[in-house]
């Protein structure tokens, strides 16, 4: 369940093939579906009217309009699951006033699965339908497992919700399931991944002081309804932005902080950055794609997100498999990877 | 009680004498041919199972009417009713099932627009244009209730399913059920647009996506008979709640209406011997059906694609495909799905390839339709009939009730200054719909709520039948506008699945985890007041149907706008929705009876709905003069007062006597509807502390 | 021009496209609210493959570039309003 291979295989195989990871730090939560909403809905800045087994990712702002936990929110069959990530358990039920809420971390880890090729060993493993679960929708694949079509990766990825007791069994299943190479991988790589593509990341930008607008979440927002933080978000939206996140690319390696000069001024400064991919918070107007800055005497470029192509995008389930990958047509410069799998 | 199907007719490119038909059908002839009846400049295929333009000419000729969709139509039902005598004609039923309608009439209407003819002011006068089934009435002689079902490609199978319903009630001893839709030019761009035609005929479960088109007409008359050629044994449907126009990809909703229709006709899985496809060849649907199919029938049960070989004919495809079905039932074969192999990687493992029909021996076959807004239905059709346990009929009576429009959520008040409304709950915001969309679902948020349908979850007890009229004009006329301003390969994919008649519904049905069946009737003014009347014989006829939603909406349009200017409207025109929740548990209003009929039958209608329990008040709604008597102290005539609202109109006629009763300002009302075309619709509301035990729903 | 021009030009055509997919995919937001780089399709606008097929046309008509013949044109394109605009100005320059 731990990594063996380096961070280099590891990303190849998740952008290439298939892999599995274990997550045993996120909270979950599960409320009885009418009761949570009512609970919920004062609390959440997203707009909760979310249909039966489909999630949406949503968030708890703090009152200045700044994210406090990054949340997946879904009903299935009668229950609201909450998937979260930004606070310890006992915090996190704190801002979802989850007292009565069953915390379904004691007993439960989540299994993921990514790559191009995940929903293939998702369907090996349970039913060939399965790989038509719609992104963001649940099912249960058997009694008391939870999965939902969920990645952080940019690629095909699915998070199975398991009672701890079955969890090393489900693993073992899966490894045997697979009709390919499975490479396990860790919190590092799919942090790395979770930049490469961009994907929002409370620990990382989501700390950096900016609220919700300046971290390009407002598709996140339901600017209509009251929760917290939704009227310092109105105001800021009414008074304009001074600045936002954006992305850089650059020949060198960069450190978080770094200034970023625009004609010897500065306008921003790097949040993350991992090899050429570098997240910025830049001043308005500066903040757009398409630019040339400097960091640190060297040229940075602005562009637009995310920084890689997944190949995902190219590969349909109902035509292709990873056998036959080879007749997935990639766009040019970019072909499949060979991974030396663990 | 099973249902006899007495006599078919048919219209289509591969016949019209049904034994030479069924000859074609099992030697593998298909109709495919590269249509020439109209230009098709920026597409890619002219591919469809369609008539020749001459041919398209003599059968007009021959039906009396230019509209080739209504002239296949009268031709195909005036074979099926070809022995029935005046009189028995005069006492049968019309249940007519369509996507597009009368779309030629429909395309001259918009040239008209555009000012490149004048615009007639005929085109706009009813017809065809609103109410499809009583133009093929009035051709045919029929006297019965008519209607007209819009579920675009599963029109067909919804409406042979109400006329199985109708049967059991009683409503009428003999119904005329047909399908029937033309190809036409703006059909192919929006299946172009939506990434859905093949380039060449289709191949369902084979190697190649998409599907092609098709047209004709089907007609089945099922009534008591000598010798039916079979028997309809029951139906179910469901809806999807997922996706605009794509089904649930793993076939979920498809395989609760086959369930459901297994439970329907008292028959498991294994008494079925064949199954007769949607399998339109695309990607989406093809494989979803295929895991339905295989969840509930296991691998054993082969699957015929009748698309192979009749093109999807649209509303027209379930009665069609049912008629293909019952051939090869009785023929003891099975049909063939021509160009199956080599197979897909997810496809039936018995697709029954070849090229031709194969022999079997079997009883029952399912027909299955699924169509945009996530509705599917299925039929299922026996070679003799079957004594079913007969039910006890449950009294219907109102869960929730629910109005959108310019009176505060209340029409009892806007109607009666005296009344005071109750509060209602909080408005649902609607994203991405157009106007009659909004208005529909808002109605149907309201009604739910008030009927305790938690706003979140899946509720597969809860089904919908919708009345609509002029229809999402808004998404129309974006849809229209896109073809002629970018050509007939760029229009509006996304206009072209708003605008089929039961968008509206799958959004609704969406929104709210509503995975019942899923109607929309398609008959413009009265369509509220049929769609009221059609969901109490759902609920009445289906253990496992728990709640129906009835409602209608309407938008003003440009078609509305057009009417008004040529003063074709009774009132002002009005945009609102209505809804109603019936269910079987008691509370605190009855649906005390229900009564339909044509336009004719006024007084005979009111009679039957009322039997000998006088209203105290009656509201009705009118599209042309309101009659001078009409039972009850007062009368109440809804159009004067709020509007010319003329689907929702028969929906918030009842809204407004359930308001009165759960108020104690009324104790009986009768809600009328009167259309000149559609015809009339009585529905008794009671309070049930009257006491009344005759029960006349 | 001045890097303060550069970055004008490319605001206004941001803007431009953001108006674009208001009015031609019937989002119920401002213009002002679609985050440059937030997802279109699955999460985030949670547009789907209808949507994509509209909004070429749309982009097609409005800046008179042709996307559809093009074999530029591919899913990563789509991915934000961002990269939308990137091709926008990559077809516009082309074509001037």
């Amino acid at each position: 369940m731990k990594p063996t291979a380096d961070l280099t295989t590891q990303l190849r195989a998740l952008r290439n093939e298939v892999t599995l990871s274990w997550h045993d730090g996120l909270s979950l939560l599960r409320f009885d579906a009418n009761r949570g909403i009512e609970t919920l809905e004062p609390l959440i800045a997203t707009d909760l009217g979310i249909r039966e087994s489909q999630f949406r990712q949503a968030l708890r702002l703090d009152d200045q309009g700044r994210p406090l936990a990054d949340l997946l929110i879904g009903f299935f069959r009668g229950t609201l699951h909450v998937f979260g990530t930004g606070l310890e358990h006992a915090a996190m039920a704190e801002a979802l006033s989850a007292q009565d809420a069953v915390q379904a971390h004691d007993d439960h880890v989540v299994i993921s699965i990514d790559g191009p090729f995940a929903w293939e060993l998702l369907g090996a493993w349970d039913t060939p339908s399965a790989i038509g679960l719609p992104y963001l929708g649940a099912y249960s694949p058997r009694e008391g497992v939870l999965a939902v079509r969920a990645g952080r990766t940019g690629e095909y990825g699915y998070m199975l919700v398991v009672p701890r007791a079955q969890a090393e069994g489900i693993w073992n299943e899966l490894l045997a399931a697979s009709p390919m190479p499975v490479t396990v991988v860790g919190k590092e790589t799919l942090e790395r991944a979770s930049l490469e593509n961009w994907v929002f990341e409370i620990d990382r930008e989501g700390r950096s002081g900016l609220d919700a607008l300046e971290l390009q979440l407002t598709w996140r927002l339901d600017l209509h309804k009251d929760a917290v933080g939704l009227d310092a978000i109105r105001a800021h939206r009414d008074a304009g932005l001074r600045r936002r996140i954006t992305a850089l690319r650059s020949g060198k390696p960069l450190a978080s902080g770094a200034r970023v000069l625009c004609e010897g001024q500065e306008i921003g400064q790097v949040l993350a950055a991992a090899e050429t991919a570098v997240l910025s918070v830049l001043d308005t107007p500066w903040a757009e794609a398409g630019m040339t800055y400097t960091v640190d005497g060297e040229p940075v470029h602005s562009q637009s997100a995310p920084f890689v192509v997944n190949r995902s995008l190219f590969v349909n389930p109902q035509r292709h498999s990873w056998a036959g990958r080879d007749e997935v047509e990639l766009p040019e410069g970019l072909q499949w990877q060979n991974t030396t799998s663990s | 009680m099973s249902i006899p199907v007495a006599r078919i007719g048919i219209c289509t490119p591969l016949g019209r004498d049904l034994e030479a038909f069924w000859t074609r059908i099992a030697a593998g002839d298909d109709g495919f041919i590269e249509v020439d009846r109209f230009a098709l400049p920026g597409l890619p295929t002219r591919w469809a199972s369609a008539f020749d333009g001459p041919t398209t000419a003599k059968l007009c000729a021959e039906a009396g009417h230019d509209d080739p969709a209504v002239a296949f139509a009268i031709l195909a039902a005036r074979d099926a009713v070809a022995e029935l005598s005046a009189e028995q004609r005069a006492a049968t039923a019309l249940i007519c099932a369509t996507s597009a309608g009368a779309a030629d009439t429909h395309d001259a209407y918009d040239r008209a627009r555009r000012g490149k003819s004048d615009l007639d002011p005929e085109l706009l006068a009813g017809g065809a244009f609103t109410s499809f089934a009583s133009v093929i009435a009035d051709a045919l002689g029929l006297g019965g209730a008519r209607t007209t079902v819009s579920t675009a490609c599963a029109s067909g199978g919804h409406a042979l399913g109400l006329a199985i319903d109708l049967m059991r009630s009683g409503d009428a001893e003999r119904v005329l059920v047909v399908g029937a839709d033309a190809v036409h030019a703006s059909l192919f761009a929006g299946f172009h647009s939506a990434g859905a035609l093949a380039p060449r005929p289709c191949s369902p479960f084979g190697e190649g996506f998409g599907m092609s088109l098709g047209e004709g007409a089907g007609a089945l008359l099922l009534g008591a008979c000598e010798d039916p050629v079979a028997s309809l044994l029951g139906w179910s449907g469901s809806c999807d709640a997922y996706h605009a126009t794509a089904p649930d990809p793993r076939g979920e909703g498809m395989a609760r209406a086959f369930r459901s229709a297994l439970v329907d006709a008292q028959l498991t899985p294994d008494a079925v011997g064949a199954f007769n496809a949607h399998g339109t060849g695309t990607e989406a649907n093809d494989p979803a059906e295929t895991h339905a199919i295989r969840a509930v029938f296991g691998d054993r049960i082969p699957v015929s694609a009748s698309k192979s070989q009749l093109g999807h004919t649209q509303g027209a495809a379930g009665v069609l495909e049912a008629i293909v079905a019952t051939l090869a039932l009785r023929h003891q074969h099975l049909p063939p799905t021509l160009r199956s192999t080599p197979a897909r990687r997810v496809a039936p493992a018995d697709p029954v390839a070849g090229g031709r029909a194969r022999p079997a021996r079997y009883d029952a076959v399912m027909s299955h339709s699924a169509a945009f807004g996530g509705t599917n239905v299925a039929v299922i059709i026996g070679r003799s009939p079957r004594a079913r346990e007969p039910e006890p009929k449950s009294p219907v009576f109102l869960a929730g009730v629910g109005a959108v429009g310019p009176f505060e959520g209340s029409v009892g008040s806007a109607l009666d200054p005296a009344h005071r409304p109750s509060p209602s709950g909080s408005p649902l915001r609607v994203r991405r719909a157009d106007p009659v969309t909004k208005l529909l679902t808002q109605a149907v948020a309201h009604a739910t709520a008030d009927a305790d349908v938690p706003r979140h979850g899946a509720h597969d007890g809860v089904a919908m039948v919708i009345g609509m009229a002029d229809g999402p004009q808004d998404s129309m006329r974006r849809f229209v506008d896109s073809r002629d301003q970018r050509g007939l390969g760029q229009a509006s994919a996304a206009a072209f699945a708003r605008m089929v008649f039961n968008a509206p519904a799958g959004a609704a049905a969406a929104a709210l985890g509503l995975r019942g069946a899923n109607l929309t009737l398609w008959s413009g003014h009265g369509a509220g007041a049929q769609a009221v009347l059609c969901g109490a014989r759902l609920l009445q006829h289906h253990g496992d149907v728990q709640q129906v939603v009835c409602a209608a909406a309407d938008e003003i349009g440009y078609i509305t706008a057009d009417r008004d200017q040529l003063g074709r409207l009774p009132a002002t025109p009005l945009a609102a929705g209505g809804a109603l929740v019936l269910s079987r548990t008691p509370s605190d209003v009855q649906l005390k009876g229900a009564a339909w009929g044509p336009p004719t039958q006024l007084d005979a209608v009111i009679a039957k709905a009322i039997g000998g329990l006088e209203p105290d008040r009656t509201v009705v709604s009118s599209d042309g003069a309101v009659p001078a008597t009409l039972p009850g102290q007062t009368q109440y005539i809804l159009d004067a007062a709020l509007g010319y609202a003329p689907a929702a109109s028969g929906v918030l006629a009842s809204t407004a006597a359930i308001e009165w009763i759960r108020a104690g300002v009324s104790g009986r009302v009768l809600a009328v509807s009167i259309a000149e075309e559609s015809g009339v619709t009585a529905l008794l509301w009671a309070s049930p502390t009257l006491g009344d035990d005759d029960d006349r729903t | 021009m001045t890097a303060l021009e550069r970055v004008q030009r490319r605001r206004q055509a941001v803007e431009d496209v953001q108006t674009l997919f208001v009015e031609h995919l019937m989002l119920d937001v401002e213009p002002q609210d679609l985050d440059p780089d937030a997802p279109l399709f699955g999460s985030g606008h949670a547009l789907d493959s209808i949507d994509a097929v509209e909004l070429v046309v749309a982009l097609e008509n409005r800046f008179g570039v042709r996307l559809q013949e093009s074999r530029v044109l591919s899913i990563p394109h789509l991915r934000t309003v961002n990269t939308v605009v990137d091709l926008v100005i990559a077809e516009t320059q082309e074509a001037a």
